[in-house]
């Protein structure tokens, strides 16, 4: 039920998406998409435990948002250094994915 | 009660996600579009260029035609008998002189080139190759022995004619040429090639250089005229002087 819920909050946060009229300045498109490689991460984490029985809505909101958070909160400290330190985000968020998804499959396709 | 807050809540947090997702590939598109200012200058300096060009072109040919409406009244002049012979070959003297005329007669070609092979190592490459005061000292060379029409690569020599390093090319009338250089001179051969080949002369000079000088001696070979314009700003004849 809850995953119908979040498959139609993606439906229409594209849906809006393609509607907004405003663009991302080019600046600020590397926080952004660490930002939205974060929340991916998050949302697979919470897919994950739901798959498993073990969500719970507190953890998955906090882990949202603080996952967010420290991408964005790196990302600007590595630019304040000039060291491509989102390098690290994009790396730690990506084979969490990819753990995440592995995961995933192995339970629902039981392998 | 509180699993409809619980999907409410993942379901904003997924449409937030997928509306920024969305926007950012949106904007990343855009601004890939988008050109850079530096893009956009160099594409404008091309443009330009390619106008100037252009412009160039048609001034070359508005050139040529007005030569050729010079010849035409200058035969017509001929014709008339209005124009005295005398005053006609004094002309092409100053024609050949002034270089705006193609000239043909015997005369040397001087093959220079770069030293093949780079230098040891520690030498000045600079040394091994062809520099304009090289050319300058065979043009002097020539003229001393009495050449009497001078070309670099095709680029006619004339009282005003500038020889002068480019960056890494020569720079002669204006027109970019760089090595081999050919430079062609009219006159009587036999002395204009012992003039560039005699012991202790450029020539030789070169030779331990490590530039590669080659003079052959010719019974027929052109030099052709000068293309550009030849317009006076400064200088004009001085009333009441001197004539030759």
């Amino acid at each position: 039920m809850m995953v119908l819920f979040g498959l139609l909050g993606i439906a229409a946060g594209i849906a809006l998406g393609m509607l907004f009229p405003g663009y991302i300045p080019k600046e600020l498109s590397i926080y952004v998409a660490v930002a939205v490689l974060a929340g991916i991460d998050s949302l697979l984490g919470g897919l994950k435990a739901y798959v498993k029985g073990t969500f719970k809505l507190r953890i998955f909101v906090a882990g949202f948002l603080s996952n967010i958070i420290l991408a964005i909160l790196v990302t600007y400290i590595g630019k304040l250094l000039g060291v491509d330190v989102y390098l690290i985000v994009l790396i730690v968020f990506g084979t969490r994915m990819f753990k995440n998804i592995a995961e995933l499959r192995r339970r629902l396709l039981k392998f | 009660m509180k699993k409809r807050g619980t999907n409410l809540i993942v379901c904003m947090l997924c449409a937030a996600l997928a509306f920024t997702f969305t926007v950012q590939i949106r904007s990343v598109k855009r601004n890939n579009n988008v050109k850079g200012a530096d893009q956009l200058r160099a594409e404008e300096l091309q443009k330009s260029l390619t106008n100037e060009t252009d412009k160039n072109r048609k001034l070359e040919q508005q050139l040529d035609q007005y030569k050729r409406d010079i010849d035409e009244m200058r035969r017509l002049m001929g014709e008339d008998g209005t124009i005295s012979e005398a005053v006609l070959s004094q002309l092409q003297n100053a024609e050949v002189l002034a270089g705006t005329v193609a000239v043909e007669g015997p005369g040397v070609s001087v093959m220079m080139d770069d030293m093949g092979r780079m230098p040891a190592g520690g030498a000045d490459p600079n040394q091994f190759v062809i520099h304009d005061s090289d050319i300058l000292q065979v043009l002097n060379e020539l003229r001393d022995a009495g050449a009497e029409a001078l070309s670099i690569n095709g680029q006619r020599v004339l009282a005003n004619t500038e020889v002068r390093c480019a960056g890494n090319v020569l720079s002669i009338n204006n027109e970019r040429t760089s090595a081999p250089f050919e430079i062609r001179a009219i006159g009587d051969p036999q002395k204009l090639a012992s003039g560039l080949l005699m012991r202790g002369g450029v020539a030789d000079t070169f030779q331990q250089l490590g530039i590669e000088v080659k003079v052959t001696q010719l019974q027929q070979l052109e030099i052709p005229a000068y293309h550009g314009g030849l317009g006076f700003e400064y200088a004009k004849p001085s009333e009441g002087g001197g004539r030759s």
